[in-house]
């Protein structure tokens, strides 16, 4: 048997079997005895005499056997380190420390990944109370370089990994320590550089330090010194940390603005070390970030007739003109072949200008129309790039007035653009093209410019993937913005080009790759043009049918070659978009679909056989027979008998629960189509969906939507419903118990608000479904049982603030429901709740209620007048 | 930087304190560099299959909560919710015929009480009329039950009536006509003696004034002015606030009819408001009477008004209204004066204190006031006497009036570049001591701008510098300026075209070039 060392060693040898073997046996030992196998493994780590890349690769292991990213393995990995003894952990953790101060700077930066592993395990069940004072001690009693670092850099993998909440109680600790780290009087930069990357993990937990004038001013003093260190690391982490800081903590900002934040930034923009420079523009982009929010709450704010309950302090419009000429300036820095991940300093000037128009409006157009008409025309690609993208940057935000002049006389100069030599200008060329399409339609004169843009853009098509994406995207606006995606038109603007653009976009999906997401933009481009089109566009819309399911049936019979991980998901990646076009165009068609509609089912139905059970296919194709369910109706009863099968089996697949949510959408589609025909599968039906209802495993949130088809599958079977209502009705009043806010230590979360709200609006949908079927089918006496469950209901949802106009909505249906049902002063009573009086108001005064909301007030009023008497 | 407040500076630990848990877990926003960058070139199109596949889901359930919704609507339709359509513009009140009916009975009831609570309840809905109320008002007899309450004795049944009326004419133009009839009542009630009553009939007659020219001669012709001004005698507060405002309302417009104004006697009163320190509360509204008396295409009337010498007494609330919104009527009536003969400018600046306050002025905070304070001195520098704009030189709004032309929004500076032209264009000894250096970009600004009125300034100011000052041909060069002049060569209008070439011609022309090239060629 081989040392804990030697196998260590033997995991990281060149020879596969070797390496695979040591692997092998590790991992048996982990199994066999845990406690032996990481306190073996510390032993490693923290022997001096030992290899630094045995020490390293014991570090990991050790780290290894205590995180996973999975949440079920994750509970039992903790719960196996917590029931080892209190003396192994002990001793373990102390090795742990030990390390921190290696000599060795690889086995102390391992052991502070260690450090913070454990500390995520015994944290939060409040153990390890001392581990904060011990770091601190380390920090700030000690001239030990190495020790500090590795100290400063387990805290800050703490800060990060662990939730604020429990480390809130440690700020104190944390803080002390990590800003004595990052002071000036620390004379190793490595150690303020360590220092600032941990104080930029608990930015978050420190609210209160933050609300204390006195921490504040010692943190803000600490960070802005860093950023004057003769260490460029130092001055890029404190440059992030500022950023970061004016992200969470805007509204305290205004003092520091002043005394020092606003020159630092101005000049770190200028800075000759990119990643500076990069950092400052983030900070400015961020101020317009907050800025645009905080225009938002007081335009919301003004509009309720409120006061904002934070106020902008406009830092960007004082700022503007200081920055915007270096901002300009850094447009024309741009890397010669730019990779699509690459975040340079010219793109974060590029979005730091357009958030800026966005936020000081007007004020921006003068001082960029200049720099863009003097570069536009320039030689270098720089300037001409960097012109264009001025200018499509700051067509948000200014006035249409304002701009629809100077958009005008751009508009050819831009269209001639998308034939420039360089593929950079033209791709900035397309998105402009892009933007003004989206935002200035007015500007673009049907019968001057669309002839000219629509061959440009059609040409790119054929250009690089990149270009091909924003071409794409061009032309879906101006479908956008001509097109009609409800009734459609006779005619539009775009009817004359519409199969040209059809067709080039089809050959455009038909190169053999997806880079820069060019054939998926295609697709995506041809689904939206199908959604707007014309009445006169139906015959090409016809041909494109063809064409889609003759590709779809293609790539199902290369189903068998395809080998490799990779190719699986391109060709299950084809399928979706293919799908996704064939649903645009039954949802146009309507009716005029269902002479294909054989042929189509019997393409998706091969799919459902041969797709894998964990496809994303299925999901695409599910969405398309709900969009057949919509055109053919009651027709579709034809289908369900080949179809039921992949309905049920998506149904009980809770794994994949995206599935399972469109399924269960799909069986309200059904019933909708199906009417009273759907009665005889009714009972699997009910049964699945009650089954899914109380599954563990099957992810919340397609909860509400099983409620909603309860909902509807009585308005499909009317008083057939009776069998299922006692069950029914006991599930919503479960429902209905559940809340946002857990009594006992009043945490909530934003999650399980919108969790709750989806719940009730589910269950009005239900009660909604219920009462009209029952009245239709005349046994809405059955409901009179549950009339207090009900308003109980209502009473209790309307009374809580965390409701939206979908609830209200649904509530003011219900009530004029029910009072249609009991016309005879049956329920009186309950309709004097005062509920009912103030819901029924808001449906009369609150503007913001969706379309047709004040009609259904006025008739649900009626109602229960008459029903009142 | 150095917060002297910071508790440790000298090199020890400073100590935090530690938090308590938040109460409500917010989600944490990310980083923001990951936030910029999905932003950079942003677009709909989904940048995967995964935000691509999220979209089609998210429309596949609008789609179904549509059809649901329309399912749903459709049983209820059955029961003929079109009837229960209305639109928009639907009052607040909803009030039946039968309503309207119980209304009209409680006008006309017996019992006191009653009476005043329907009067009540009249001008409630008056505020916001449902359609029942305004067939009430244009095809019943709702005027005539009013008018009935004016005529009568009962001075509250009066007052709520007039309340009643205050509402009908400020409303839609039909209400006004219909309640033209009651304008002799009306005035009968501002000859009354009763004090809230007279306050809400000359504000009744405010909203009539303002519906427009025909009503105010109306108005006239039934003998308002006499006994509106004679109100100003009061020395209740509110009532000369609301007369001013009535009185404003009449001066309005070309056909005003200003002479009876003053034949009734208003300077005195208006001299009286502004020169006691009793009822500052009132100083305002008094100005906004001024701006219209003095915005008659006729001067006489300013002439008047000056050789009363209201002059000093605007001056002096000048300094009190703390360059607020309030002071807008002083400065446009300014303004006004300003715009008149140069006399009227004299008489202005030969106030020790009105430059001085008019340089706060353009610095005010409040951009209405800064514009047209700006305005106001535009008129001034227009002056063709020199002692005027040494005076306005010595008063320091050069370098003032330079920063605001060359900084802040167009429309401003635009306002500031008026005055500066206008002083620049009275000859070299005022053009040549201007901060050119900071000038000149801001206008080359102008230039390039897209903006007719700033790219005439901005040629105007330009040609002055090449003719006046010495080195101006120089300085242009160096700041990029024939680059401007050239960008105006694509402009529409031919007279800016013409200038910029001109100008181009005559001092960059050929011989310039010329010699340019031989210089290159001399440094080969």
């Amino acid at each position: 048997m081989l040392s804990i060392g030697e196998l260590l060693a033997n995991t990281l040898s060149g020879d596969q079997q070797t390496r695979e073997d040591a692997s092998r046996q590790l991992e048996q030992a982990q199994q066999t005895n845990y406690p032996a196998y990481v306190v073996m493994l510390c032993q490693e780590l923290s022997n001096e005499q030992t290899e630094t890349f045995i020490r390293n690769s014991a570090g990991l292991a050790l780290k290894n056997s205590l995180v996973s990213s999975e949440a079920s393995r994750r509970n039992e990995i903790t719960q196996r380190w917590l029931n080892m003894d209190e003396p192994t952990r002990q001793q373990i953790k102390q090795a742990v420390l030990a390390t921190l101060g290696s000599s060795d700077q690889r086995a102390a930066a391992t052991a502070a990944q260690v450090v913070s592993a454990i500390a995520a395990i015994e944290l939060p069940t409040g153990q390890w109370t001392d581990l904060m004072k011990t770091l601190l001690e380390n920090v700030t009693t000690t001239d030990n370089s190495q020790l500090k670092i590795a100290t400063l850099t387990a805290i800050g993998f703490v800060c990060e990994s662990i939730d604020s909440d429990i480390l809130a109680a440690q700020s104190g600790a944390i803080l002390t320590a990590v800003v004595s780290g990052a002071r000036k009087e620390e004379p190793n930069q490595e150690v303020r550089k360590a220092a600032i990357d941990a104080l930029y993990n608990s930015l978050e937990f420190i609210r209160e330090n933050f609300d204390r004038e006195g921490e504040r001013n010692y943190i803000m003093q600490v960070v802005c010194e860093a950023t004057q260190s003769a260490d460029v690391n130092v001055q890029v982490a404190a440059f992030e940390c500022l950023v970061r800081i004016m992200q969470i903590y805007y509204d305290k900002m205004r003092f520091y603005m002043e005394k020092a934040l606003f020159g630092l930034t101005v000049l770190g923009m200028k800075h000759e070390d990119e990643r500076v420079a990069l950092q400052a523009v983030e900070f400015w982009s961020t101020v317009c970030d907050e800025e645009l929010e905080l225009m938002g709450e007081a335009a919301e704010a003004q509009e309720t007739g409120e006061q904002p309950e934070r106020l902008s302090h406009n830092f960007a419009k004082a700022a503007l003109p200081e920055i915007l000429p270096v901002l300009l300036w850094l447009l024309t820095k741009q890397e010669e072949e730019a990779d699509e991940d690459d975040w340079n300093v010219s793109m974060a000037a590029g979005t730091c200008l357009a958030l800026l128009a966005q936020c000081v409006e007007d004020a921006v157009v003068a001082p960029v129309i200049p720099f863009v008409e003097n570069h536009i025309r320039n030689n270098d690609w720089r300037f001409r790039e960097a012109a264009v993208m001025a200018f499509g940057s700051i067509l948000e935000g200014p006035e249409h007035k304002l701009l629809a002049n100077l958009v005008n006389q751009a508009l050819p100069v831009l269209i001639d653009m998308m034939r420039d030599p360089s593929p950079q200008v033209k791709d900035t060329t397309a998105w402009t093209l892009g933007r003004v399409s989206e935002l200035l339609i007015e500007c673009i004169k049907p019968d001057v410019h669309l002839h000219p843009l629509i061959t440009a853009l059609v040409y790119g098509l054929k250009d690089s993937p990149r270009i091909v994406s924003n071409c794409c995207w061009a032309l879906m606006s101006l479908s956008d913005q001509f097109g009609s995606k409800e009734t459609p038109q006779p005619t539009y603007h775009l009817s004359t080009y519409f199969e040209g653009i059809i067709t080039a976009l089809l050959e455009t999906t038909e190169r053999s790759s997806n880079e820069s997401n060019s054939r998926t933009s295609a697709y995506e481009c041809i689904s939206i043009l199908v959604q707007g089109a014309a009445l006169d566009c139906f015959p090409t819309i016809q041909k494109l049918t063809f064409t889609i399911l003759d590709r779809l049936d293609a790539t199902i019979s290369a189903q068998n070659q395809i080998v490799g991980s990779d190719e699986r998901l391109a060709h299950s990646e084809l399928q979706s978009n293919l799908c996704s076009v064939l649903t645009s165009i039954i949802r146009k068609l309507r009716t005029e679909v269902v002479p294909f509609a054989d042929r189509i089912m019997t393409t998706l139905l091969s799919l459902f056989q041969t797709a894998t059970k964990h496809s994303t296919t299925l999901e695409d194709g599910f969405l398309a027979v709900g969009a057949i369910t919509t055109a053919v109706e009651g027709d579709f009863l034809r289908y369900l008998e080949a179809f039921a099968p992949f309905l049920y089996g998506a149904l009980s697949n809770h794994e994949e629960y995206q599935l399972c949510s469109i399924a269960v959408g799909l069986i309200g589609d059904i019933c909708r189509a199906l009417q009273e025909q759907s009665l005889p599968y009714c009972d699997t039906f009910m049964n699945v969906l009650l089954q899914n209802l109380q599954s563990p495993v099957l992810n919340r949130n397609v909860k509400p939507a099983i409620l909603s088809c309860f909902g509807d599958i009585a308005l499909a079977i009317s008083g057939r419903f009776e069998v299922y209502l006692e069950i029914v009705m006991l599930v919503l009043a479960q429902a209905s118990n559940m809340r946002a806010t857990d009594g006992v230590n009043l945490m909530t979360n934003y999650d399980m608000i919108d969790y709750v709200i989806a719940l009730r609006e589910g269950i009005l949908e239900a009660y909604v479904g219920i009462v009209q079927g029952l009245k239709t089918g005349e046994k809405a006496d059955l409901l009179m049982r549950y009339i207090d469950q009900i308003f109980n209901f209502m009473n209790m949802t309307w009374n809580d603030q965390e409701k939206t106009e979908i609830i209200i909505r649904s509530m003011i249906g219900l009530i004029g429901d029910l009072a249609e049902a009991f016309p005879n002063g049956q329920i009186k009573q309950w309709f004097q709740y005062d509920c009912v009086t103030q819901v029924l108001r808001e449906g009369r005064s609150n503007r913001n209620l969706p379309a047709g909301t004040r009609e259904v007030t006025r008739w649900a009023k009626e109602m229960v007048k008459r029903a009142s008497q | 930087m150095d917060f002297t407040n910071a508790n440790c500076n000298n090199g020890e630990i400073f100590m935090f304190q530690s938090s308590s848990p938040p109460k409500l877990v917010q989600p944490t926003p990310p980083p923001p560099s990951v936030i910029h960058k999905a932003k950079y070139k942003r677009n709909s199109i989904s940048k995967n299959p995964e935000e691509a596949r999220q979209k089609r889901i998210e429309l596949d359930a609008q789609v179904r909560r549509k059809h649901r919704e329309q399912l749903i609507t459709a049983k209820r339709i059955k029961h003929n919710l079109d009837a229960y359509k209305d639109d928009d513009a639907e009052s607040e009140f909803d009030l039946t015929h039968h309503d309207i009916e119980k209304l009209k009975s409680g006008l006309n009831d017996s019992n006191r009480d009653s009476r005043l609570s329907s009067l009540k309840d009249l001008s409630t809905y008056l505020a916001d009329p449902p359609d029942t109320l305004k067939h009430f008002v244009i095809n019943d007899n709702c005027i005539d039950i009013l008018i009935k309450f004016l005529s009568g004795a009962d001075p509250e049944e009066q007052l709520q009536a007039t309340w009643c009326i205050t509402n009908i004419v400020a409303g839609p133009k039909e209400f006004c006509q219909k309640a033209f009839i009651a304008i002799p009542h009306l005035i009968t009630s501002l000859r009354g003696g009763n004090i809230s009553l007279q306050d809400q009939t000359a504000w009744a007659i405010g909203n009539l004034a303002a519906e427009g020219p025909e009503c105010r001669d109306l108005l006239r012709s039934n003998g308002v002015l006499i006994p509106l001004i004679e109100l100003l005698n009061s020395k209740n507060v509110s009532i000369v606030q609301t007369t001013c405002f009535a009185l404003s309302n009449l001066a309005r417009g070309p056909n005003a009819k200003l002479d009876e104004f003053f034949s009734a006697g208003i300077t005195q009163h208006l001299l009286f408001y502004l020169g006691t320190d009793e009822m500052n509360e009132v100083v305002s509204e008094i100005a906004w009477v001024l701006t219209y008396l003095t915005s008659s295409e006729d001067d006489k009337y300013t002439q008047i008004l000056l050789k009363e010498g209201i002059v000093p007494l605007l001056v002096k609330h000048l300094r009190p209204f703390n360059h607020g919104p309030l002071a807008l009527p002083l400065i446009r009536t300014f303004g006004n004066i300003a715009s008149g003969p140069d006399e009227n400018t004299d008489i202005l600046i030969q106030q020790p204190d009105f430059l001085p306050a008019m340089l706060e002025y353009i610095q005010s905070d409040c951009r209405p006031v800064k514009k047209e304070s700006l305005w106001v001195m535009s008129n001034i520098t227009a002056s063709r006497r020199p002692e005027v704009l040494i005076k306005v030189f010595n008063a320091g709004f050069i370098p003032i009036l330079s920063s605001i032309a060359t900084h802040t929004n167009f429309d401003i500076r635009k306002e500031a570049a008026y005055s500066l032209l206008n002083i620049a264009s009275h000859g070299e000894e005022y053009m040549k001591p201007l901060p050119h250096q900071d000038l000149l970009p801001g206008f080359l600004v102008f230039i390039r701008s897209q903006d007719i009125d700033l790219i005439r300034l901005g040629l105007g100011y330009v040609e002055l510098l090449l003719t006046q000052v010495q080195n101006g041909q120089q300085l242009l060069e160096q700041m990029q300026g024939i680059d401007a002049l050239e960008s105006v060569t694509s402009q529409e209008d031919p007279s800016l075209r013409d200038t910029s070439t001109r100008l181009m011609d005559k001092y960059f022309g050929e011989d310039f070039f010329n010699t340019n090239i031989t210089e290159i060629q001399s440094t080969e």
